[in-house]
């Protein structure tokens, strides 16, 4: 392992991981905030998935966009060059409830819970809000919608990562097992990377499961900064790292770190 | 003889005369895009409260709304400066209990309002099912059966403001509305037809000859619109595409000085109280109309 290699930080990580889960197939939207999405969207262009679709803001639909310069992301000069761009009443929302063109949605929150459900609404009760967040914004709607969504989360602690989210701001399994399916929600959240490690769901009691630990981080970490107990696999292997040439291609993405998120 | 049109012009001054304490507000304006910002400094400066704001994704024009105590309801789906963090003085007002964030998912506040639009009780939608937002709105959203299929849907209440407020490149005097590259916004295409009264501030007030060149690009006809104002460079710090772009530098400042109350009492006298025309305002704000090298027209 280069020097580099060795500081690679928890967002590049996530940015990798995401871009894995892309392919020419693939259908992404981005909206607020969407800083990781994005680059995580142009490194896998530039690498194996150069025809994947791009919705940028829900408006400009395959954007020539190489570099991210702002910390503000659901706005035009994150559109340009784009093929088309969708009216949000008109187009792109009853697009997303008719059929399943959306096939990745790349969302986060402040607390993410152990079936999946995401707040990014509020710390104590609706009326009685102790912390008030950004919102739920797009996300409550497509949640419900149910494309395949992949959570990232840039700070992992026992506090971002709960056995019960206060709100929520997007439905994942609600209390695990078949209750999604029950209520006649379709799909749901597939992923959950962090800045440590990487899970998916098991799919009888749809908890999340530990997948892959990052390099630099173990096992023991992993549990200990989690606020529930996951599912743990006999075999967790170690993610792989973004290699030199794909780490060079992140920064020099976003050479300003906007992929940093304020704590 | 033809009847002369009517001319709906007026200044920034008077229009917010339009707005009474206790009225619905909707105001234009996703996150740090296209919201008119010089009529909220008015509105500001004016001191109007009890207002219950209407926004899609709330950002410093809802912060300085807050300062000034202008809300008391905040409905809307986002407050947000997307990377820079929080509105600080709408979480501590919200927090404190002062301000009431009565909040959407995005597309069922967008179904509330073209409800109204449409003149029609309610919308139903697929969106936001299990959501702890249509949970805590049993008045306006409600999970319905299909009355043919019985499929699961979660009808959206008709929600009609008082007043829109939106700010658009270019009008001509009887209110025959431009926006460039057409109505994308969500606001710009449920707002109008959602509220009682219509006001739009716009960069240019240009003839109405202007106006039949390019009909297409018409996004409100005259008789949706109550009244114009003229104001350039409305939107800043905002965005108004194609014409400038936001100007990130000044609201990161802003966010920066809210960290202590002096600065920010400097921030907030120099920008918002101090400038009592909009030249004076641009002026201080170094604006400059051509960021983009396109001017208004868009051409």
């Amino acid at each position: 392992m280069s020097s580099s290699q060795k500081d690679v930080s928890g967002e590049e990580m996530i940015i990798t991981v995401l871009s894995r889960q892309l392919s020419d197939a693939s259908v992404c939207l981005t909206g607020l905030s969407s800083m990781i999405p994005i680059l995580s969207i142009g490194l896998a262009r530039s690498t194996h998935a150069p025809d994947l679709t791009w919705i940028s803001g829900a408006v400009g639909v395959d954007p020539e966009v190489h570099r991210l310069d702002t910390g503000f992301t659901m706005q035009p000069d994150l559109w340009r060059g784009s093929t088309a761009y969708l009216g949000q009443t008109e187009q792109f929302w009853p697009m997303v409830q008719r059929r399943e063109t959306v096939n990745t949605f790349m969302i986060s929150g402040a607390q993410v819970d152990q079936y999946g459900n995401v707040n990014s609404s509020l710390i104590g009760e609706y009326g009685d809000r102790k912390v008030c967040m950004m919102g739920s914004a797009g996300m409550g709607d497509m949640g419900a919608l149910g494309p395949p969504t992949y959570i990232w989360l840039t700070h992992h602690t026992p506090r971002t990562l709960v056995p019960a989210v206060d709100f929520i701001s997007c439905p994942g399994y609600f209390d695990g097992g078949s209750e999604r399916e029950d209520r006649g929600l379709p799909g749901g959240p597939v992923m959950l990377v962090t800045n440590r490690a990487v899970f998916d769901f098991e799919p009888e009691t749809h908890k999340l499961r530990l997948q892959s630990v990052h390099p630099g981080h173990d096992r023991e970490e992993v549990l200990d900064q989690t606020g529930f107990e996951p599912v743990v696999p006999g075999d967790v292997s170690t993610t792989d790292p973004p290699g030199e040439e794909n780490l060079t291609r992140i920064r020099e993405m976003d050479p300003d770190e906007y992929r940093t998120m304020p704590r | 003889m033809e009847p002369e049109k009517t001319d709906k012009r007026l200044p920034l001054n008077r229009a917010v005369d339009w707005v009474e304490p206790g009225m619905s507000l909707a105001l234009q304006g996703v996150s740090a895009q296209t919201t008119p910002m010089a009529f909220v400094r008015q509105l500001v400066r004016e001191g109007i409260e009890d207002l219950h704001l209407i926004s899609f994704v709330g950002g410093i024009a809802v912060d300085w709304l807050t300062r000034a105590g202008c809300i008391d309801t905040f409905t809307g789906c986002a407050v947000t400066f997307e990377r820079y963090g929080l509105a600080p003085h709408f979480r501590n007002a919200v927090q404190e209990g002062t301000v009431h964030y009565d909040e959407y998912t995005e597309y069922t506040l967008a179904c509330r309002l073209e409800a109204a639009a449409r003149n029609v009780p309610h919308i139903p939608t697929r969106c936001a099912r299990g959501t702890g937002v249509v949970e805590n709105h049993p008045e306006t959203l409600r999970e319905i059966e299909d009355p043919f299929t019985g499929e699961p849907l979660v009808a959206c209440r008709a929600l009609r403001p008082d007043l829109a407020v939106l700010h658009a490149h270019r009008s001509d005097p009887q209110g025959n509305v431009q926006f460039e590259p057409d109505a994308i916004w969500p606001e710009l295409q449920v707002m109008p037809g959602a509220a009682r009264s219509v006001l739009v501030t716009v960069e240019e007030i240009v003839p109405e000859s202007t106006i039949k060149q390019n009909p297409e690009k018409t996004c409100l006809p005259h008789y949706e619109v109550d009244g114009v104002v003229e104001v350039p460079g409305g939107a800043h710090p905002t965005g108004l595409d194609p014409a400038y772009s936001m100007d990130e530098d000044f609201l990161v400042e802003y966010l920066q000085s809210a960290q202590d109350e002096e600065t920010l009492e400097a921030f907030y006298q120099g920008h918002v109280l101090e400038p009592s025309t909009q030249d004076e305002y641009l002026n201080r704000v170094d604006f400059d109309p051509t960021i983009n090298g396109e001017g208004t027209s868009g051409e």
